[in-house]
């Protein structure tokens, strides 16, 4: 579903859009389910919460819409990771406030500085260098949550197919302590879950996007 | 509705979406009353969707767990729509849309969830968290207004089924409207 979401912002931007980014998982622990989960569901909230932080910086009311239609599968996709991790966090405190509002980050606060190309005015875009970086991710663990998740297997099994790019991260990097940093960052953030490290961890994803760096996007589709 | 719904996970659900939308409502009073404006008095239904007349299909909506379900995923389901379709009316003004969106979010969120508990209380794997198609998820015809239009298969113009070589990917309220 976000791979379709990524490639339907793709078409929908044409020449505008923005290569794709490749992520090292090597961190994350396929084999455990609740490390799997975890990191779904980090990247699941942190979805949503970006959505909903972007949204004013839309000026199309046709991308609002649009944006709004995938930001609620998102949320949909957050609340049954949650339950699939602890039946009932759906909505916990962790993610809503007190007065009932999801989280909302403003891209700043979201990505950390970097993220937006300096020569990018158009939101839109912004918008959409999130959603591939994140659509790409979420995908692959996505689809090794079907490996050690039955449950999941037989409701996203339409969607496995997916990204096939991950390996061989090293090699096609310039920059070799970018994966490495992002390796380190994500034992730490989903290893123990706090939410603190996993905006850095998105930080260091999204400034891999700044100019200078678009060797990284080589071998990305 | 105290004692229909089962004790344990589906009573602190229903408390969760019960206090959250209790809040939705306190944030929305404040905010029209902040912006000068009068809210509106609370509404009547009549959850039976009989037309007022409190007999329709599901008049039975507050001793039958199933039925309050079916209704509770319809009203939830059709907040998301409601919250996504007039967005584009508060473009204008920033702090609103962020929290139109953020009550948004937690209505998809609940949706899912109420989804995710007739699942498992009826057994039916074919009922998923999200939207399929226009389906009701084994509610049937008396909601089947509440889905009409989630089966559009293009977004701005362009076909999402089988975008780009992904596949089909139909499965989603991505096609809401």
């Amino acid at each position: 579903m976000r791979v379709a979401h990524r490639e339907f912002f793709k078409n929908a931007l044409a020449d505008k859009a923005i290569p794709g980014l490749e992520v090292n998982f090597a961190s994350i622990n396929f084999s455990s389910r609740d490390s799997v989960l975890g990191t779904a569901k980090a990247f699941e909230d942190l979805g949503v919460s970006a959505y909903n932080g972007a949204g004013k910086l839309i000026t199309s009311p046709d991308y609002l819409l649009l944006a709004g239609k995938i930001v609620s599968v998102e949320a949909r996709h957050a609340a049954l990771i949650r339950d699939l991790i602890s039946n009932g966090s759906f909505a916990d405190n962790t993610v809503i406030d007190a007065n009932g509002l999801d989280m909302a980050k403003a891209p700043q606060r979201s990505i950390g500085n970097g993220f937006f190309l300096p020569e990018v005015e158009d939101q839109c875009i912004q918008l959409t260098h999130f959603l591939k970086h994140t659509s790409m991710n979420i995908h692959h663990i996505i689809t090794e949550v079907e490996k050690v998740d039955p449950e999941i297997y037989d409701r996203l099994n339409p969607r496995r197919k997916v990204i096939q790019q991950f390996a061989n991260l090293g090699g096609k990097l310039a920059l070799a302590a970018v994966p490495l940093a992002l390796g380190g960052l994500f034992s730490k953030a989903y290893g123990r879950g706090t939410t603190g490290s996993v905006l850095d961890v998105l930080t260091i994803c999204f400034k891999a996007g700044i100019p200078g760096s678009r060797v990284l996007y080589q071998g990305c589709s | 509705m105290s004692g229909i719904v089962p004790a344990g996970p589906p009573t602190g659900a229903y408390t969760t979406i019960r206090d959250h939308e209790n809040a939705h409502v306190a944030f929305l009073k404040t905010a029209i009353t902040a912006s000068g404006a009068t809210p509106v008095a609370k509404p009547t239904f009549d959850f039976s969707a009989g037309n007022g007349s409190g007999n329709g299909p599901f008049k039975d909506v507050f001793t039958n767990y199933g039925l309050l379900l079916a209704v509770a995923q319809t009203f939830e389901d059709t907040g998301v729509r409601a919250y996504k379709g007039r967005a584009a009316e508060l473009i204008s003004n920033n702090d609103v849309l962020t929290a139109a969106l953020q009550i948004h979010s937690v209505e998809a969120r609940h949706a899912a969830h109420i989804r995710y508990m007739r699942r498992n209380f009826l057994s039916n794997t074919t009922i998923k968290p999200w939207i399929t198609g226009k389906d009701t998820g084994a509610i049937g015809a008396a909601v089947q207004a509440s889905y009409n239009g989630e089966d559009l298969t293009t977004q701005a113009t362009i076909n999402i089924v089988n975008i780009n070589g992904i596949g089909h990917i139909c499965e989603c309220s991505y096609r809401s409207i």
